[in-house]
């Protein structure tokens, strides 16, 4: 029942592929749109979620935290790192969590405009705060981390969302019941 | 007359919408880009008819996204062609 009414919400909604996060987490479908949800437990965690495209490509990204109290300081952040992207000016590198590899260069979405836009996702009918949509242009073919942490070493959930094109053959809604916690109510 | 129910089901189905105006923005961006760095960017779901496109919360999605997109590359190069700036 459940299954069958997100299915029909999905035909007017925009739904990503659900995974939830790992530690190094290389995508399969890199083109295809998907929600990569995770924790931040100890608010140290840096995630890598690996995007290999073999050839330049563009699409929509963003990072969502459920709008509750308890999270509405937490701002995860994510930085892209890969051939062709801008080079990192000091400060940036500074900033990053990661030493940056010698000739890769960087796209960054530092979640920190003082008011955050508020959505609500159609398919899961959670309220999220997000850092908005943004369009990046991989100018290479290639590998392309992006990293996911929290500056500010708060803790709580994310959602890591990319892509438009949808995709759900070969059981991927399973991702929303294997962690119901991470994306479910 | 048969058809009538049908056609009506399928018009009232279309719920996608015009490709934004930032989006066209950065669709022309990306092409002047490709032209300049001699590549070919698979930019497909920003273009008219895309995927964007599909339904308004794409669209905004998208829309949004295109804004922002131009903004960071703005700020980020300084060897952008015109139609980037």
């Amino acid at each position: 029942m459940t299954l069958s009414l997100m299915s029909w919400i999905a035909l007017d909604a925009l739904a990503h592929r659900p995974q939830a996060v790992e530690e190094r987490l290389v995508i399969e479908l890199p083109k295809i749109s998907h929600v990569i949800g995770g924790e931040f437990v100890t608010g140290d965690e840096v995630f890598t979620v690996v995007l290999e495209y073999d050839t330049p490509f563009a699409m929509p990204m963003e990072m969502q935290v459920p709008r509750l109290r308890a999270l509405e300081n937490h701002r995860p952040v994510f930085a892209i790192v890969g051939p062709g992207l801008p080079e990192p000016t000091p400060e940036l590198l500074d900033w990053l969590p990661a030493e940056v590899p010698e000739g890769m260069g960087v796209w960054v979405q530092r979640n920190d405009e003082p008011e955050r836009e508020v959505y609500f996702e159609q398919v899961m009918r959670r309220t999220m705060w997000t850092t908005g949509s943004l369009a990046v242009h991989f100018p290479s073919a290639g590998t392309y981390e992006v990293w996911i942490w929290s500056p500010d070493f708060s803790v709580g959930e994310f959602w890591y969302g990319f892509g438009v094109e949808e995709d759900f053959s070969g059981g991927a809604w399973g991702g929303v019941f294997d962690d119901w916690g991470l994306f479910g109510w | 007359m048969r058809l009538f129910p049908i056609v009506f089901l399928l018009v009232a189905c279309d719920t996608s919408v015009d490709q934004s105006q930032a989006c066209a923005e950065w669709v022309s961006c990306i092409d002047a880009r490709d032209a300049q760095l001699g590549i070919t960017t698979d930019n497909d779901r920003f273009q008219l008819g895309g995927d964007c496109w599909g339904n308004p919360e794409i669209g905004e999605l998208c829309d949004k996204a295109c804004i922002a997109g131009l903004d960071q590359m703005r700020t980020a190069y300084d060897d952008l062609p015109e139609a980037c700036l």
